[in-house]
């Protein structure tokens, strides 16, 4: 295995960015556990029981506190955990003009369930989303922190359209919007960036307008960017997406028993791709032998020079000890790799 | 004249935004953290299938389901009754932002008892005729995975599932269930030979109806390019979703109206839009005109991807059109 990573298109672009990523850098895909104290403070500010700013101390105390777990076990690049986002589509309904946050509760899988907000008027920036809590976190460690947003297909497809003629017509909307908040970022200094999009294989007929989306959405930027995708099938759309002008895709993997992976054997593909080597939907810790063997498939499909590791996707639905223990099994799966 | 029905066809939310909404979500939390008792959490599940049965007739439904309350997912439910299956990862379900855990299905599945109890409690609780639903062998077989070389083959799946949804069949058969509806939502995209492979999945299910009416439902897709297969299938009952391009299968059933009773699916199951009468009406008339016996007025597809309050405004518009069109010199839009 070599120990020096090949010269790829995505570590190019993180070089002239001023980063050197080892091999096999590792990070956490998005969301991490709230605490419970965090939560019904949550609760009680939105029943004004609590004052905003009590809130906002507690979200970047718990920041910090997961901030400095990842420093801990050693990841390559941090995310901020989402404490100040209640979900990742009520958190932009919530700043985005047009949207009614209020919507309804809905089920997603099993026994989970959000609030499906609604699409009432033309969407408008109003506020920053993530930028604002982005730079807070930055600061808060030397090292990088990738800034995470909810990309427009998904924020127009899990949400009710009760206004636009069309799913086009409010993705074509939400793109401006979503640019705006890039500028931030990127005024602020963000290196890299995350785009959720879980719904892109929803509908591979649609791909074109994603690819329009994400032309407009990302034109001009010099962050490294990165698509994530969750709990869908990507082989109808894996080679139209080699056009999207992001340098890597972040996939889960795990739950799915690796399934994409091993059916489609190895990944044609020059951009850099995180595999999801850890089930965030899973109570059970993986061994390092459960590790070895999604590796090995891992590494099977995507060139080692390529590869990174991650989370299938948020921890959010973990206990704050069972995405401890995870968020340290994936950061020990990379140091044995390179060791 | 035509007999004109409101039926509810499937999923109802288990949940809403009032807190006593909440209960169930609440209830199955605290049995998976081992804090109540199975025995405690069906007290809950029951009383919610209780309400929902009261939610869909007060909203003036004349047919009902017990709201699939108790189903993880359409398709984890029918694995249980096979043994050996393992739970495994998640997986969207058709384009919806819903998702189902795909089973792995082992070298030798047992099969076991059907499952009953659900349709008998809401048979028990409820003034109207309780339409039972099963998940067709197609759609499970799409939605499942095997370790095995037996089952791995899409064809050997639908095989095994249509004895596992023929026991289903004949059971509900031998309790008198009125109604019972196959759910194919993956015939709105199948290949031809996926749909040859669910016609002769659907024959066997026929047989072992009995005296009961046979629906067959599909939903979340494009129904015209298939509208002519469904008709020349045994079904008693047909429920169409009319949500993608109702005007054209509507066309198409009104110029020679097939001798399958018609569920209409013309209130959009996955859209807090609520449509006004008139646009129901416009929608759904030219086939009403041509008389045929009965016709079900209904949602396109189960309601469990919409809002609470938006399942019982749906329900409610429904049986205001079922209200206009039984008035005569109803005027069209």
């Amino acid at each position: 295995m070599p120990k020096k990573p090949a010269e790829t298109a995505g570590r190019k672009k993180l070089a002239s960015l001023g980063l050197v990523v080892p091999m096999f850098p590792a990070a956490a895909a998005g969301s991490l556990p709230k605490s419970t104290e965090l939560t019904e403070m949550r609760f009680r500010v939105s029943h004004n029981v609590v004052a905003a700013s009590e809130l906002d101390r507690k979200e970047k105390l718990s920041t910090e506190m997961w901030i400095r777990q990842q420093e801990r076990v050693k990841l390559d690049v941090l995310v901020e955990g989402d404490m100040a986002r209640g979900d990742m589509i009520a958190h932009f309904a919530n700043r985005i003009d047009g949207f009614s946050p209020g919507g309804g509760v809905v089920r997603v899988y099993g026994n989970r369930y959000y609030r499906r907000p609604s699409v009432i008027g033309k969407v408008a920036w109003k506020a920053p989303i993530v930028a604002d809590t982005w730079r807070v976190t930055q600061r808060m460690t030397k090292n990088v922190v990738k800034a995470i947003l909810t990309g427009p297909y998904t924020l127009a497809d899990w949400s009710f359209n009760e206004y636009y003629p069309s799913r086009e017509a409010l993705v074509r909307d939400l793109v401006p919007i979503l640019r705006r908040e890039l500028t931030l970022l990127a005024e602020a200094g963000v290196k890299i960036v995350q785009i959720d999009e879980p719904a892109i294989s929803a509908r591979p007929s649609e791909f074109s307008l994603i690819l329009a989306a994400y032309k407009e959405l990302l034109a001009g930027f010099r962050f490294y960017t990165v698509l994530h995708h969750a709990f869908g099938d990507l082989t109808p759309i894996w080679k139209p997406m080699q056009s999207l002008p992001v340098d890597q895709f972040s996939i889960e993997s795990a739950n799915s028993g690796m399934a994409f992976l091993k059916g489609m054997k190895k990944l044609i593909t020059e951009k850099d791709v995180a595999v999801g080597i850890i089930d965030a939907h899973s109570r059970t810790l993986e061994t390092p032998a459960v590790i070895r063997e999604r590796v090995k498939i891992a590494m099977a499909a995507v060139p080692p020079s390529q590869l990174w590791l991650t989370t299938d996707s948020g921890l959010r639905t973990r206990t704050g000890e069972e995405a401890a223990d995870k968020l340290k099994a994936l950061a020990n799966a990379a140091i044995r790799l390179r060791s | 004249m035509t007999l004109l029905q409101v039926a509810s066809i499937g999923s109802y939310p288990r949940t809403g935004d009032e807190k006593d909404h909440q209960r169930y979500p609440r209830a199955l939390g605290h049995f998976e953290r081992k804090e109540i008792s199975a025995h405690a959490l069906r007290d809950v599940e029951q009383s919610i299938v209780q309400e929902v049965i009261r939610e869909q007739v007060d909203r003036g439904a004349d047919e009902v389901t017990d709201g699939l309350v108790t189903w993880s997912d359409p398709i984890s439910r029918f694995c249980r009754n096979l043994s050996g299956v393992k739970s495994g990862g998640l997986a969207r379900y058709f384009d919806n932002n819903f998702y189902c855990r795909v089973p792995i299905l082992p070298a030798k599945p047992k099969l076991s008892t059907p499952v009953l109890a659900d349709y008998n409690y809401a048979k028990g609780c409820s003034n109207r005729p309780v339409r039972a639903v099963l998940t067709g062998p197609l759609t499970l077989a799409r939605h499942t995975r095997s370790e095995s070389k037996l089952y791995d083959k899409l064809a050997a799946r639908v095989a095994l599932f249509t004895d596992v949804i023929a026991c289903e069949v004949a059971a509900l058969a031998k309790e008198n269930a009125p109604v019972i509806q196959i759910d194919e939502p993956a015939l709105t995209n199948a290949s031809s030979e996926e749909r040859k492979l669910a016609a002769a999945a659907f024959a066997k299910l026929v047989a072992a109806k009995g005296a009961s009416k046979i629906a067959l439902a599909v939903f979340y897709g494009p129904v015209f390019p298939i509208v002519d297969y469904l008709i020349g299938l045994p079904a008693d009952i047909l429920q169409l979703d009319l949500s993608v391009d109702g005007s054209a299968v509507i066309q198409r059933l009104s110029v020679a109206p097939p001798r399958n009773v018609l569920g209409l699916g013309a209130a959009n199951g996955r859209s807090t839009v609520l449509e006004s009468v008139e646009e129901l009406l416009f929608l759904v008339r030219p086939f009403v005109d041509k008389a045929p016996a009965k016709i079900y007025l209904t949602p396109s597809c189960g309601l469990e991807l919409v809002p609470r309050s938006t399942a019982m405004a749906k329900l409610g518009r429904l049986a205001e059109l079922r209200t206009s069109l039984s008035q005569p010199g109803a005027p069209l839009a």
